[in-house]
């Protein structure tokens, strides 16, 4: 594989990694077509691929890559289904970015 | 000075005219002449090494009068304070007559420590024995208040006694009533060392008859718990006790009592606040009371629910709280006796924003009829620390609903502003979160469990262990064992050699043995690793399948490798028992699996945030 790694991101840390792959843990709130606003500690539009099958109110993770308008073109996406507990998603995140020596190679 | 601070004539007052020591003296001050140990022997208590008495002379500089201090002001001595000569305010005591002589019990007192201890203050005399019939026959031993090996003839002269003052009920202090002739004691006051007294108490419950089939013979008993405003007390009567007296007596009604042995309480049956308890013997007499408003109705040590998680498991306490939720009468079957009894959990809340389960028990369950939203005082439930805390009614405990006290009043004033819309925290949410059985949260690392030598100990210990099994033990995992379900006996069965195996405790045969699982585990985390046995209920969960099924793939090598494959890397939190045991000549530490549950990763995710938070301050 590369040697790029996909930090994991809520929106808040979207402007630190304009034009990098990133990986998203949120919840679907709005589906409009091949877009979807993800609410991962605030919303993200993402604009979705043709394989995305996604449900309003679910979980899920989203790896794409962040354009200039802090928007994400999504590469892969994956149902989560309803037990996600974003809390602690979000802590996750915070978490590995206060040590990212350990998280962020 | 000290004889100015001294209340004289406060002495005669008390015995003699209850109303105006009242009055004039409601705090008594008066000089300690002497102070004298009694220890258990002297007192011919029947239960020797009970804790030590001490009889204190007190002087208002016109009369002197013998004291009896009661064991819950003995702190004055042990810290002391009390010394001879030293100068003490009378906060609380009973004034009595006891074989042709006043007698003062001291329920509470307290030393002027800045009036010193100056030499005895006037000529005091002793207090004249007016009034009261000198005993005929003489009382052998120095005791003071008349040993238990006393004639029974004693006893009916001193109810002819004329007490120290009319019928008068007041609360602490003072001249106490009485009733026929004779004083009324404070339920705290009871004590072996004193056989005249009455009490006048009210039944707070009266549990069914038990009965007894031992090899040294049977019999029956019945208990009841009986309190007054200053404690409550056991009161125990056997065989023919129960015939005369258990009809007698009903729950809520109060009575007046004497002529009962007083003994100390023996804690292992019932751990009560109380030191002594009584024992019904021939002389017992139980009278309804026809005023019973001196009473009062209840009596609760209220601990309020968020306190909970402070009080130890096995302690017995009273709740007043808010009826959230009442859950169904639920029949379960005793594993130990297999009858059935009845059980039913309760919701309760009260203003500390905490919820905790209540269960109620055989009768109680059944007769439960308190409504939701309804406020009741639970008085004797036992606190567990499963799921956090949770509490037990215990059959000699009662329920009351809505009490007239104002605590009541408070919450429910509570409830109907605030607490109905409430939601509410619980104990369990402090327990050891990720265990299905929500036992106590102690998890340990593998290398804390060696370096505080857990299991090294004389009892057993007990710890969580979050871990993965990296290796399983093929040979010798399971045992034949015995069929019989019903109690189950798990026992090692012998085979016969003919197809049948032989069960020696139950000293049966059976045609076929059912394998049960000894699986040694390896369970590994990242400081170490640990040899954890499970038996047959864990290890199927381990490798989820019966041992039965194992065995008889005793020729596929491959298969069984496979199956112990698929097992093994599991994380699964264990709960532990960590115990000594000797093999041959050496002792070792056995750690025993009593339950293995997969990880919740929801909880586990948080609880592992906190502690890197914490790391990081």
């Amino acid at each position: 594989m590369g040697n790029i790694s996909t930090p994991r991101v809520t929106c808040s840390y979207l402007n630190s990694y304009l034009g990098r792959n990133v990986l998203i843990v949120g919840k679907v709130m709005e589906l409009r077509g091949d877009e979807a606003i993800v609410d991962a500690d605030g919303n993200i539009t993402v604009h979705l691929n043709r394989e995305a099958h996604l449900s309003k109110g679910n979980g899920v993770q989203v790896i794409g890559k962040v354009n200039p308008d802090l928007s994400i073109k999504a590469l892969t996406t994956l149902d989560l289904g309803t037990e996600v507990d974003f809390t602690l998603a979000n802590t996750v995140v915070e978490i590995s970015h206060q040590h990212p020596e350990v998280f962020h190679s | 000075m000290a004889a100015q601070a001294i209340t004289q004539g406060a002495i005669e007052a008390i015995f003699f005219d209850p109303d105006r020591a009242q009055r004039q003296f409601p705090v008594p001050v008066l000089q300690c002449l002497q102070i004298k140990t009694l220890s258990g022997q002297q007192t011919g208590a029947q239960q020797p090494g009970g804790a030590e008495r001490y009889r204190i002379v007190l002087s208002d500089m016109r009369n002197y009068v013998q004291c009896m201090l009661a064991t819950q002001a003995n702190h004055v001595v042990h810290d002391g304070s009390l010394q001879r000569n030293c100068i003490v305010r009378l906060k609380q005591y009973q004034a009595q007559s006891v074989k042709g002589k006043w007698v003062l019990v001291v329920l509470d007192l307290e030393v002027i420590t800045s009036l010193g201890t100056p030499d005895k203050i006037g000529e005091p005399k002793g207090l004249d024995t007016r009034d009261t019939e000198p005993q005929a026959n003489a009382m052998g031993g120095t005791s003071f208040y008349g040993a238990k090996q006393e004639p029974q003839e004693s006893k009916s002269q001193v109810q002819r006694q004329i007490s120290t003052g009319s019928t008068r009920s007041n609360g602490s202090g003072g001249g106490g009533m009485s009733h026929n002739g004779s004083v009324i004691y404070p339920v705290e006051a009871l004590s072996p060392y004193n056989s005249k007294w009455t009490i006048k108490v009210r039944v707070r419950s009266k549990p069914p008859i038990r009965t007894w089939h031992k090899a040294s013979g049977e019999g029956k008993l019945f208990n009841v718990i009986l309190f007054d405003e200053t404690g409550d007390i056991r009161m125990t009567g056997f065989n023919d006790a129960v015939d005369r007296w258990y009809d007698v007596l009903q729950e809520g009604q109060v009575y007046y009592i004497s002529g009962c042995k007083v003994r100390m309480a023996q804690r292992k049956l019932d751990a009560r606040a109380s030191d002594y308890e009584m024992v019904i013997d021939r002389d017992t007499v139980i009278e309804k009371a026809e005023d019973d408003g001196s009473v009062p109705q209840v009596r609760l040590n209220l601990c309020n629910i968020q306190d909970l998680q402070n009080v130890e498991a096995n302690t017995i306490v009273d709740v007043l709280g808010v009826i959230k939720e009442v859950g169904p009468v639920d029949s379960i079957i005793s594993k130990t006796t297999q009858k059935p009894f009845d059980k039913r959990d309760i919701t309760l809340v009260d203003d500390t924003g905490y919820s905790v389960r209540l269960t109620l028990w055989g009768k109680q369950a059944t007769s439960f009829d308190a409504t939701e939203e309804s406020i009741v005082a639970f008085k004797d439930c036992k606190v567990s620390d499963f799921n956090g805390r949770n509490l037990s009614l215990l059959s000699s405990g009662s329920w009351s609903a809505d009490p007239d006290i104002p605590e009541a009043h408070r919450l429910k004033g509570w409830y109907d502003s605030m607490g109905r819309t409430q939601s509410f925290l619980t104990h369990k949410s402090m327990s050891s979160v990720g265990a299905a059985t929500g036992r106590k949260d102690d998890f340990k690392t593998v290398r804390q469990v060696k370096d505080e030598n857990l299991g090294m100990g004389e009892q057993p210990d007990y710890f969580s262990l979050k871990g993965t099994i990296v290796a399983i033990k093929q040979d010798n995992f399971c045992y034949p064992s015995c069929l019989t379900d019903n109690p189950p006996c798990n026992k090692k069965v012998t085979d016969m050699g003919d197809g049948t195996w032989r069960c020696e405790k139950c000293d049966v045969t059976h045609d076929r043995a059912r394998y049960r699982y000894n699986l040694g585990v390896m369970v590994s985390d990242h400081t170490g690793h640990l040899w954890v046995t499970c038996f047959d209920d864990i290890a199927n969960v381990v490798m989820g399948r019966t041992a039965d099924e194992l065995v008889s793939l005793q020729g596929d090598k491959a298969a069984l490798d496979a199956i112990f494959e698929e097992a093994s890397c599991q994380k699964l939190t264990f709960r532990v028992r960590a115990k000594m045991d000797t093999f041959g000549d050496m002792p070792r530490v056995r750690y025993q699996a009593m339950s293995a549950t997969p990880i919740d990763f929801k909880s586990e995710g948080h609880k592992l945030a906190e502690l890197i938070r914490q790391m990081s301050v």
